[in-house]
């Protein structure tokens, strides 16, 4: 039987979810909390939102004058400089 | 090598579609300029994660550095039992740890860990269904990037290790010299933060109206678990 998780547990519980571990039986006791719960659909729903913002991003570029100086370094131990 | 890559739009060469492990091959086999590719190929993974546990440029530029040339001159340790790039990430890793160390003003683990350890969730308001339309994708890149720097590092790293570089939580945790569950904990408390900070920007505006269903659902789903819990006794 599946025991229903309290707000605490679901969110102690939310990472995992997401990245697809946990035990089926706190995956679903999950997923019924979530159904019932406005505050932690919430939070789930969005947290799943930053996820997908973060990925899609792609954030932190090397910036162009950091490269150039890499670049140089690089040449210089190949060439053995 | 010549200027700086532009990624998206480098002319594709034989050596850009080589296979990481024949580049190696080749560069241990005396052609040193079989390094160049790797190096345009994962500058940008190196920098993040430099970035991510250092969290200024300068010191995660010569992090970088010090990273391309210790994998270059260290090239025969590589055994080939993990990818090339997986050997890369825990060389820059590892780099960034040592340089960390002396960092000045780095906040103590312990004090990081016990400053995070109670953080809760503050907003629990839906957010707009498409965030990209609404802000711009350079606009919503600037609010990832400064939620992201807003986090403490032992926070910051697990989450760009993690969501954007891909490692598995065993690479991870194995990386940072973290047991799992406590590297977990500190990604699920990493991805909370940044939904908080981006929050304020996402949420759908909060009417008179709106709090007042949403305090009604509220309600109602508390009579609801209560009725249940009674009915199951």
């Amino acid at each position: 039987m599946t025991s229903i998780l309290n707000c605490k547990e679901v969110l102690a519980n939310l990472s995992c979810y997401m990245d697809g571990d946990g035990a089926p039986g706190v995956r679903k006791s999950i997923e019924m909390h979530v159904v019932r719960c406005r505050k932690c659909r919430v939070i789930a729903d969005t947290t799943r939102q930053t996820l997908e913002l973060v990925r899609n991003a792609d954030p932190f570029q090397v910036p162009l004058s950091v490269s150039a100086r890499l670049y140089e370094r690089i040449e210089a131990v190949l060439s053995g400089r | 090598m010549k200027e700086p890559s532009n990624h998206a739009h480098r002319e594709p060469s034989p050596e850009s579609a080589m296979h990481d492990l024949d580049l190696v091959d080749r560069i241990l086999a005396g052609e040193a300029r079989a390094f160049e590719p790797l190096v345009r190929r994962y500058e940008r993974r190196v920098f993040r994660v430099t970035l991510a546990i250092l969290g200024n440029i300068e010191d995660a530029e010569e992090a970088m550095q010090d990273t391309f040339v210790k994998a270059y001159r260290h090239l025969s340790q590589f055994r080939r039992e993990s990818r090339f790039t997986t050997w890369l990430t825990r060389i820059a890793i590892n780099e960034a740890l040592q340089k960390r160390q002396t960092q000045r003003n780095f906040v103590p683990i312990e004090d990081a860990e016990a400053a995070g350890a109670d953080f809760m969730p503050q907003r629990y308001q839906s957010w707009r269904a498409d965030p990209e339309k609404l802000h711009g994708k350079q606009e919503i890149r600037r609010m990832i990037e400064a939620a992201i720097e807003s986090l403490a590092p032992i926070y910051r790293e697990v989450l760009v290790l993690r969501d954007l570089e891909g490692l598995t939580a065993e690479e991870a945790a194995d990386a940072l010299g973290l047991k799992i569950p406590a590297m977990k904990s500190r990604l699920l408390r990493a991805r909370l933060m940044v939904r908080e900070q981006l929050a304020g920007a996402f949420e759908n505006p909060s009417t008179l109206k709106r709090k007042i269903v949403a305090r009604a659902v509220e309600i109602r789903e508390a009579v609801a678990t209560t009725l249940i819990r009674v009915a199951g006794r």
